[in-house]
């Protein structure tokens, strides 16, 4: 499974929800799957894209979808933790996890020896996992996920690829944009 | 401009030239061109980490223990280390070398990245030298870097200045 592909499958399904992207390729990907002003683009603050989601579920009854990536939710696993403890039952965590942190030069990353990010999510309380190896059981468990009440936690097992050219975004313009989305 | 040039193998060289038995890692783009050959260097051994602050911990610890560690993180990851550097750095008097990744710093004054403007103000806040490597003529301010940890006992950084040409 290759992240763009999926990227624009789940896109496909996910009507006008907010989704919030890790930094690098998820983000860029996900601005070639359709810039929408609903699309949380984060160029930095590794780490915390599943953190923001979070802040924004525990702030709207909207679902909120978390693209996130494998190292930067090694970077704070704590985060999986916090949402263990609060249960937003609006929040998809979906982990493209390419065993590697690619933005950086491909380096394997942790998963790639052992760690196992679903079974952390477990041990912190989410009941609602999944480990996706390919587009037609990602989407499947996706529809459930949009179906039933979560918090989800779906870890996306994928194949890295050339990246896309990075996107042409104003973090400015974007933010104002997608905080407008949400209503006043 | 000149281009800038800033090889492996000459940083490897003076790592091992100042006895360096382990190199405590989290991964980005200015510093990722010594991967390849520090995984293949076998007197030197990589700590992959997953949050930069876990590595002035293991360094700490691996100190400790009479191993000679040095930390090589971005600079973003520095801001990420602040209470580690604070407590595991300053405060115990650890001559920790840290090799800082430079990202952002454009070398013509105009530095947009927020992560480049703030590295220097932040280091002089805690009282940390540093020197800058940008080019292979630059790579014994790390043994430099090496001499002013154990002589004033204190954390020392090198700002990596350039991507790989
Ligand atoms: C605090 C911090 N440390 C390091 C970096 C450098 N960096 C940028 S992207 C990245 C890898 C992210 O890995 P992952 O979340 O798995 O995403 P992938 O690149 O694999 O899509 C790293 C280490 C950073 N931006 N911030
Ligand atoms: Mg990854």
């Amino acid at each position: 499974m290759h992240r763009f592909s999926a990227t624009k499958m789940l896109l496909e399904h996910l009507g006008d929800r907010p989704v919030v992207a890790n930094l690098g390729p998820s983000t860029d990907e996900l601005w070639h799957s359709g810039d929408r002003d609903r699309n949380f683009y984060t160029y930095g603050s590794m780490g915390l894209c599943s953190s923001i989601a979070l802040g924004m579920a525990l702030s709207t009854d909207e679902q909120v979808i978390s693209l996130d990536g494998d190292g930067s939710l090694l970077m704070n696993m704590g985060t999986i933790g916090t949402i263990g403890r609060e249960v937003p039952s609006n929040l998809i965590v979906v982990v493209w996890d390419n065993e590697q942190w690619a933005q950086t030069g491909y380096q394997a990353s942790h998963t790639a020896f052992g760690t196992d990010l679903e079974q952390v999510a477990r041990g912190c309380g989410i009941e609602k996992t999944a480990t996706v190896r390919d587009e037609e059981e990602l989407l499947s468990v996706f529809h459930q996920a949009l179906d039933e009440e979560g918090p989800w936690f779906i870890v996306a097992k994928i194949q890295e690829e050339e990246y896309l050219p990075v996107s042409p975004v104003e973090p400015e313009m974007t933010l104002y944009r997608f905080r407008k989305s949400f209503g006043d | 401009m000149a281009e800038l040039h800033l090889t492996p193998q000459p940083i490897i060289e003076e790592l091992k030239k100042n006895g360096v038995t382990h190199v405590v890692w989290l991964p980005d783009s200015e510093t990722n061109f010594l991967y390849e050959r520090m995984l293949a260097e076998s007197s030197i051994e990589l700590v992959p980490v997953c949050r930069e602050a876990e590595t002035m911990a293991i360094a700490a610890g691996l100190w400790v223990g009479g191993k000679k560690p040095v930390v090589l993180i971005q600079n973003t990851g520095m801001f990420e280390s602040g209470d580690s550097i604070r407590g595991l750095g300053l405060d115990i008097g650890f001559p920790m070398v840290m090799m800082v990744g430079y990202r952002g710093w454009t070398r013509h004054g105009v530095t947009l990245d927020s992560a480049a403007r703030f590295t220097e103000p932040i280091l002089h806040a805690w009282g940390i030298d540093y020197y800058l490597v940008e080019t292979d003529d630059d790579v014994d301010r790390i043994s430099n870097a090496f001499d002013e940890a154990e002589k004033k006992q204190t954390p020392v950084a090198c700002l990596m200045g350039a991507e790989y040409g």
